[in-house]
């Protein structure tokens, strides 16, 4: 052991040679190119040390690319991501070829400056229009590829979005804004930020405060016929009125994008406390399967983070971090059915309304220890505690008189208490050479305790190149709504585990000063994922007739799932005449194949592209004249969500698609304090390859599925005044 | 949910009324680790001193980086350690060998001597003396030595040369006074490139 341990040590100082070329290698402009880092190992590092692949994209990026929400930000700025809209109106966030169908951002772990942001009800965090994240407050967003549950836990299995919000010195006095796209939506905007000195206290205050409703445009769904309701014999009716055609779809208002919200962010700080804060209210489109067609679906989601913060070198050797954070949300869901299985009375169209809410209270302490003082034995250890609770209701009413048709159900009020620890040992010998160990113990009295280890090392090899070699496990826990959820359709679900990932990587960058080349592979193997599975007739029966439900089932919650992933991602990025141009290009290319537990045959995953990327290019045009910008986001053909099991042949996908950004943004030269930015947006696509409205296999009248439709040419105009 | 929303905002609230009252009487550190990391500072220092026209060590073939810390407070011996370190990785400053020293802060009056006296080309104030910012840039009015600030604010109060972590990336800031004030000549292409506070 102790012979391994030399060579390691003698390897290390072998290759710790070019290190110094490193430093002496590097011009000024590289240098100022280089991206920091901290969700990745908890620490401020350079993108190139950290134990993980990285983008960052910067708050300046965010304007001048007319970037409109944290979706389109991974989409066309991120190495690795790439987004697709869902059924339920919300965008799922893939990675690397992993994209799960209407799982929205739950396999990424998002942070909202260090506080964890996805709810427990639905361990989701949404990143589109209802995000509750103003943008002009951004200072930049940090993607860290691959799993991170080594040091954050349940969710981290994609990666872990990091979103920090400016500090006061680049976010100083007030300023408002107003941005809307053209005939179909409005987002005022205003924020404020002071520094301050208390005696000998330093402190600051930042809040950026916005409103935003958007009430079109009009989309054409493409409609799908359901057939005859066995219950009446008369064609589904899909729509408030008391006859139907069986047939849902067609020319839809605003279904899909009627949005109104208001969100408040930003942080206030004095000396070593830091207070952040994020609340918002948004009611967004929530197309349940089996909403009546052209009727208001709509979900009003609040939430409310705050997170307060302990910082402290307490001796040269030791650091803590401490905080305290609250994560408390609830979503209150509407919509009309009266479809059979939603609603009871064939003669009644019914109102539906659930309400689940979730709140975490948590306590994380992280102190750090730097043995020699220099950074390069730094051991961090943590321990979290979270108490952690969530309820839901759903009720049932007569639509037109507002009587309930049914008692409440789909109850649950759960309150639990998880644990966990952590420790991550750092080992930089020499700057060409890099360990990063960690490991994580979480407690969650649902289910046995999850290890998710990480063993990360980097090596500099030759001037201006890095080689990175990762393997790290992530795991995700069981929402309370997965796990508590029933209606008489579901029952609860029993024994559900949590879903794992394992995962290896490699990489290669090399920098030309402020030019990057990074070529990465992987490889990624998830099991024990969480999916409805769908009742065989027989089983159902047995449900019924052991007792377990009055009505015989249709789904549940189980693990049921693997996906084996590989392939590789690609980018060169940089800066060119001083920073007045700049640009990125990148590419994804993966597979990505499900398997169900006890199949023997593995299909591609549904909704998941396999080859995906962006480009990007701006240019500063001197003086008072504008900043022009480009940027392109494209994804492949992929696999329509019920491809594989719904019964369309061939397996129907949603067509490549392209979304294009061309942006002008600058100042007015004769007013001091105002700028513009106005930018053009268009899809080459005009749909996703999620399903829209009901479960519908093929018929003569639906040869082909229904899918989400989406708006396909948008301009955006908005101004910015700084007082 | 606002019931209970309320109980953990009533917490947060009273956390934060216990912590500002224990900051009052604390020194003023910063809550989260914003600022450039040390080594990247140290090599971008590096990397500004090609463009000191004026950097003392030129005649004699020797680039002589003082580093001040003061040792009372954590942060700064934290910050010292890390740059000594980080300038023991750098083979050349300027193209020329460079010897690297630890200086106790006692005043700013004495810094200054100490600069003059071993002929200091380079001057690495580290975090903890944010205090003590103002007097440093005045004792060193004359001295052409490369006064650097490891954070912008250090900038603003009369130090030459500083950084700040903005989108994520770092920014140079040059307090032009102070390099006229100090005798220092930076390149305008530096200057170019970095954000020049009059």
């Amino acid at each position: 052991m102790r012979t391994r341990l030399f060579l390691a040590l003698g390897l290390a100082l072998a290759l710790g040679r070019p290190s110094i070329a490193r430093a002496d290698g590097e011009d000024l402009a590289g240098l100022l190119n280089e991206s920091v880092v901290t969700a990745a190992s908890n620490s401020a590092e350079t993108s190139r040390d950290a134990p993980a692949t990285s983008t960052v994209i910067t708050g300046d990026a965010l304007r001048k690319y007319g970037v409109r929400t944290l979706t389109e930000a991974l989409d066309l700025l991120a190495l690795g991501t790439m987004s697709g809209k869902n059924g339920s109106g919300a965008d799922d966030i893939g990675a690397r070829g992993v994209s799960i169908a209407s799982s929205d951002a739950r396999h990424f772990l998002v942070l909202v400056d260090g506080v964890r942001a996805n709810g427990v009800a639905f361990g989701t965090m949404g990143l589109g229009r209802t995000s509750g994240i103003p943008l002009e407050i951004v200072d930049h967003v940090e993607v860290i590829l691959g799993p991170g549950s080594v040091l954050y836990g349940s969710n981290a299995m994609l990666g872990v979005i990091n979103v920090v919000t400016k500090s006061a010195k680049d976010f100083s006095g007030a300023r408002v804004g107003f941005e809307s796209e053209l005939l179909t939506s409005v987002r005022p905007w205003a924020g404020y930020g002071h520094t301050f000195e208390l005696g000998s206290t330093e402190g600051e205050v930042t809040g950026e405060f916005e409103y935003f409703k958007q009430w079109g445009p009009s989309l054409y769904v493409q409609p799908a016929y359901g057939g005859i309701d066995p219950a009446t014999g008369n064609p589904y009716r899909y729509t408030l009125s008391p006859t139907g055609t069986g047939t849902w779809g067609g020319a839809d208002a605003t279904t899909f994008s009627k949005t109104e919200g208001g969100a408040l962010t930003g942080r206030a700080r004095l000396g070593k406390f830091e207070l952040s804060y994020n609340g918002q209210i948004a009611t967004g489109p929530t197309n349940t399967v089996g909403s009546d067609f052209g009727t208001d679906q709509l979900t009003t989601h609040r939430r409310l983070l705050l997170n307060l913060t302990y910082a402290d070198q307490l001796t040269p050797v030791m650091s803590l971090r401490a905080h305290a954070y609250l994560n408390a949300s609830d979503d209150d869901t509407t919509f009309y059915s009266s479809w059979e299985p939603n609603c009871p009375d064939s003669s009644i169209n019914c109102r539906l309304d659930i309400i689940q809410e979730g709140v975490v209270r948590g306590l994380e302490v992280t102190p750090s220890v730097d043995w020699f003082k220099n950074g390069t034995f730094v051991t961090l250890v943590g321990g979290d505690a979270e108490w952690q609770s969530a309820r839901s209701v759903f009720n049932e009413f007569n639509a037109a008189s507002g009587a309930p048709v049914l008692p409440s159900y789909g109850l649950f009020d759960r309150q639990m208490i998880t644990m966990a620890a952590y420790a991550q040992q750092a080992w930089n010998p020499l700057p060409a050479f890099g360990l990063n160990l960690g490991g994580r113990l979480d407690y969650d009295p649902r289910f046995s305790p999850v290890f998710s280890p990480r063993v990360a090392a980097r090596v500099d090899p030759w001037r201006g190149g890095t080689l990175k070699v990762i393997y790290s496990q992530a795991f995700r826990a069981p929402s309370f709504y997965e796990n508590y959820f029933s209606h008489p359709l579901e029952p609860a679900a029993v024994g559900l585990r949590p879903e794992y990932e394992q995962s290896v990587e490699g990489s290669v960058e090399q920098r030309f000063s402020a030019q990057r080349l990074l070529f990465g592979v992987f490889a990624t193997h998830w099991t024990d994922l969480i999916d409805f599975y769908q009742f065989t007739a027989q089983e159902a029966a047995a449900y019924v007739s052991e007792g377990k439900a009055l009505l015989p089932p249709a789904y549940v919650e189980r693990n049921l799932s693997s996906i084996r992933n590989w392939g590789f991602d690609t980018a060169f990025d940089g800066q060119l005449a001083e920073s007045a141009i700049q640009y990125g290009v990148t590419l994804t290319a993966a597979v990505a194949m499900e398997q169900d537990t006890g199949s023997t045959q593995a299909t591609p995953l549904p909704v998941a592209p396999r080859a995906f990327g962006n480009a990007h290019l701006s240019y500063d045009l001197p003086g008072d004249l504008p900043t022009i910008a480009l940027a392109v986001g494209a994804q492949s053909a992929r696999p329509f969500e019920g491809a594989f099991t719904s019964g369309f042949t061939p397996a129907p996908y949603a067509p490549a698609q392209a979304i294009l950004h061309a942006t002008v943004s600058g100042q007015f030269p004769a007013v001091h304090g105002l700028s513009y930015r106005v930018s053009g947006l268009y899809a080459t696509a005009d749909r996703e390859p999620y399903r829209a409205g009901p479960a519908v296999g093929p018929s003569p009248q639906t040869p082909s599925p229904s899918m989400v439709p989406i708006d396909r040419a948008r301009v955006l105009a908005g101004l910015t005044y700084e007082f | 949910m606002v019931e209970r929303a309320h109980k953990g905002m009533r917490a947060a609230v009273a956390a934060l009324a216990l912590g500002l009252a224990v900051t009052a009487t604390g020194a003023g550190a910063r809550a989260d680790s914003t600022i450039v990391p040390l080594g990247l500072q140290v090599q971008l220092v590096s990397k500004v001193a090609d463009y000191d026209k004026t950097l003392p060590g030129r005649e004699s073939g020797v680039v002589r980086v003082l580093v001040v810390e003061r040792a009372a407070a954590p942060e700064s011996a934290s910050a010292a350690a890390h740059a000594l370190n980080a300038l023991s990785n750098i083979d050349r400053i300027a193209g020329l060998p460079h010897e690297d020293a630890l200086v106790e802060f006692s005043d700013a009056a004495a810094l200054a001597s100490v600069c003059r006296a071993r002929g200091a080309s380079i001057l690495f104030v580290t975090p903890g003396l944010a205090d003590a910012y103002e007097s440093i840039a005045a004792a060193l009015v004359g001295v052409p030595v490369l006064s650097v600030s490891a954070t912008v604010s250090g900038v603003a109060k009369g130090i030459v040369l500083g950084f700040d972590l903005v989108g994520g990336k770092p920014k140079l800031f040059v307090s032009l006074s102070a390099t006229r004030k100090q005798g220092v000549r930076l390149s305008p292409d530096v200057l170019k490139i970095a954000t020049v506070i009059e």
